[in-house]
């Protein structure tokens, strides 16, 4: 383990696709940057309070600042130095690009129209590319997609519980990683929308802030999950309300599983109505079979131990009935 | 307590040991251990006592013992927490005594004659 980070992983399965996010960004700064600065240096009338001009200064100086920043990240996660896989590295880098990108795009479409050709392209073809593939997940299914973008967990021993003892297990579902690339999609539009206000509208501005703003509240509110001797509990929200209780009587086993991408992009296969699905994430979850044949699926970094507890609190409870449990 | 936040405890229900006794144990046993790092914040009491099946005033006890160590601290509205500049040397000091004297009770020997045991014992040489 190194950084908090699982090794023995490729960089492709583990977040190495976010290098290549930042590597297509990079020449688009660059092509918007050099003409940008090219043109603001041919300039010889000097900064005169002319608005457009001091626009075009800011412009420059967030290109060519950002273009550094990134360059830093970028050779700073493949190094190892920032590891991209960590969402506190991960966000930074690509929320710099981002704005270095946008401050390209806003300084050209006050100076060269080619700038605004290539933010559109990108922009489109970044989208089209997600799309595409959530699109071709649910109609291939898993073969020929990749089964997973993290480890699979590890055994889940069952947590040995003497006659008697009894255990409780807390852990949280981790965050949506789409929250957390909502925030970074807002940085380019609030570096346009004051670089370029007659491109971007109040209303666009207004539109992304409140999904920003709403997407940044429901990641901030996670969701915990309690085993104990009562079953399982899920709770969300400041207050900790209670979503879900399922008593242990009602609780058949539970196992480790691994949500890969198709999994967590199909709506309709694994989230009918005899399964409550709580999947944030691909990767890591907890499967829990009940009595009526629903399940329970749930994300976690670690199910192991969750799963280890809860088996073991079936277990006691099966041995204090006298049934026996396969 | 796992690298990802996550918590476990176990007690057992049928020992003689009070339970607050037991819980107050396991955080020390995590904080030694390093599982449980200094300002890292402990569950809620709620969600313990309703997981353990326990009453929520044997967690609150459990925790308000860790306090009064100065292993904890509580603040209304941050939760309970382990100390910034948390003493694992003189945790570990402590779990020993507590093992001594658990050992002296299983043999019939009172805290006042332990004492005394103790205070009689030679010093090191050093």
């Amino acid at each position: 383990v190194r950084h908090g980070v699982r090794s023995g992983h490729g960089g492709w399965r583990h977040g190495g696709w976010r290098y290549l996010v930042v590597a297509a960004v990079l020449p688009l700064v660059v092509m918007g940057a050099i003409p940008a600065a090219l043109t603001l240096t041919d300039r010889s009338d000097g900064l005169d309070g002319d608005p457009g001009e001091w626009t075009a200064v800011v412009s420059m100086v967030v290109v060519i600042g950002g273009w550094v920043v990134t360059a830093i990240a970028v050779v700073g996660a493949v190094t190892h130095r920032f590891p991209l896989e960590r969402p506190r590295y991960g966000r930074l880098p690509l929320a710099l690009a981002g704005a270095s990108l946008s401050g390209a795009v806003a300084a050209n479409v006050a100076i060269v129209d080619l700038g605004l050709l290539i933010a559109i392209v990108a922009f489109w073809s970044a989208l089209g590319g997600i799309a595409g593939w959530y699109a071709a997940a649910a109609m291939l299914g898993p073969a020929g997609l990749p089964t997973s973008d993290a480890p699979a967990p590890r055994d889940a021993a069952r947590h040995h519980l003497d006659a008697g003892a009894t255990a409780v297990w807390i852990g949280q579902v981790p965050p949506s990683p789409v929250l957390t690339w909502l925030g970074p999609v807002l940085v380019p539009a609030a570096v346009a929308w004051v670089l370029a206000p007659e491109v971007v509208s109040w209303a666009f501005m207004a539109t992304w802030s409140a999904i920003w703003i709403g997407s940044y509240a429901l990641s901030r509110r996670r969701m915990r999950v309690v085993i104990g001797r009562s079953g399982m509990r899920i709770l969300g929200g400041a207050h900790r309300w209670e979503r879900r209780a399922i008593p242990l009587e009602h609780i058949v086993s539970a196992s480790c599983t691994t949500l890969n991408r198709w999994w967590w992009a199909n709506p309709w296969r694994h989230r009918g109505t005899h399964r409550l699905t709580i999947a944030t994430r691909s990767g890591p979850a907890m499967l829990v079979e009940l009595t009526d044949g629903s399940e329970v699926v749930v994300s976690l970094s670690d199910p192991s131990d969750a799963v280890g507890v809860l088996n073991s609190l079936l277990d006691n409870r099966a041995a204090a009935m006298g049934i026996e449990r396969s | 307590v796992t690298e990802h936040g996550d918590v476990l405890f176990e007690i057992d229900l049928s020992s003689d040991a009070p339970l607050y006794l037991q819980i107050a144990a396991g955080v020390r046993g995590a904080v030694l251990a390093g599982n449980l790092v200094a300002g890292q914040r402990l569950p809620a009491g709620r969600e313990l006592a309703d997981g353990l099946g326990v009453n929520l005033e044997t967690v609150q006890r459990a925790y308000r013992l860790l306090v009064d160590e100065g292993l904890l601290v509580s603040r209304v509205g941050r939760g309970t927490r382990v100390i910034d500049d948390v003493d694992t040397d003189a945790l570990a000091l402590r779990r020993q005594i507590s093992d001594l004297v658990d050992r002296a009770a299983e043999l019939g020997i009172d805290s006042t004659r332990l004492a005394t045991m103790v205070r009689n014992f030679p010093a090191s040489p050093s």
